[in-house]
């Protein structure tokens, strides 16, 4: 369906050039109910449905077109494509402030695993120590 | 195909579409739809195009939206805020001032040289 693919390729446009996604949508959704209206426009002239399509589909504009206004307006871009030195300036401030929080939030997000690691490793002492034990008795008998 | 006037449309499509909204709210279509009437078709927006138009002003508090379903269709309708209708008035002032000294170099001849 070339609606689909028109569609396609200018949410790829957008996203590229960081729109946000919230816009991205709000703006498909509003192309689609117009694409929709001017096909039944374009059937009611009495054009068949691939005519009114095609015809509806030159009306609204290339993914192009409708890209270039859409990221020529600054206050639709997101902030990292809005203020770019700002946004890398605060990046490195975050991960400078988290970084010595990291190995807490390493073994949250793993705690799982590190139980488990934990009881295996439990286990295997004891049961090492058990062998060492029972053996240090064996010979002890002798 | 409508004709569109990219070397002059600088500031018209916000001023168009803050005119024609502040008479009453409306989706992009009928958006649209009116600037061709209201324009005799001279001006001709790329239907398209609007999208941003209306993204923008709403963005900078000129316009708010509304979503609404309408026969099992989702409409987005537009209206003009009070911050709207100040950017108009200034708009219109600005648009009138340019117009009337095109009008009046146009009507007036060439500038005699100092």
């Amino acid at each position: 369906m070339p609606s689909a693919q028109q569609f396609e390729t200018l949410r790829l446009e957008l996203l590229r050039g960081g729109v946000t996604p919230v816009f991205i949508e709000r703006t498909l959704l509003e192309l689609r109910e117009h694409l929709a209206d001017l096909e039944a426009a374009a059937l009611e002239t009495g054009l068949g449905p691939e005519e009114a399509a095609r015809s509806a589909l030159e009306r609204l504009g290339s993914p192009q077109t409708i890209a270039a206004a859409i990221l020529a307006q600054p206050a639709l871009l997101g902030f990292s494509h809005r203020w770019p030195r700002a946004s890398a300036y605060l990046r490195c401030a975050v991960l400078i402030a988290a970084l010595p929080g990291l190995p807490v939030v390493y073994c949250i997000d793993r705690s799982a695993q590190i139980a488990r690691w934990g009881i295996a490793t439990g286990l295997a002492t004891l049961l090492v120590a058990s062998l060492l034990s029972w053996l240090n008795w064996m010979t002890l008998i002798e | 195909m409508a004709q569109t006037n990219p070397p002059f449309m600088s500031g018209v499509p916000e001023l168009l579409v803050l005119r024609i909204l502040s008479a009453r709210e409306m989706y992009g279509y009928e958006l649209v739809k009116a600037v061709r009437l209201v324009t005799g078709e001279a001006i001709g927006l790329g239907e398209g195009v609007v999208y941003p138009v209306l993204h923008g002003l709403e963005s900078s508090g000129a316009l708010k939206a509304k979503r609404k379903a309408v026969n099992g269709r989702t409409r987005v309708y537009y209206s003009v805020t009070a911050k709207g209708q100040r950017r108009l008035e200034h708009l219109s002032q600005e648009w009138r001032r340019v117009s009337g000294g095109i009008n009046s170099a146009l009507g007036g001849g060439a500038p005699e040289n100092a």
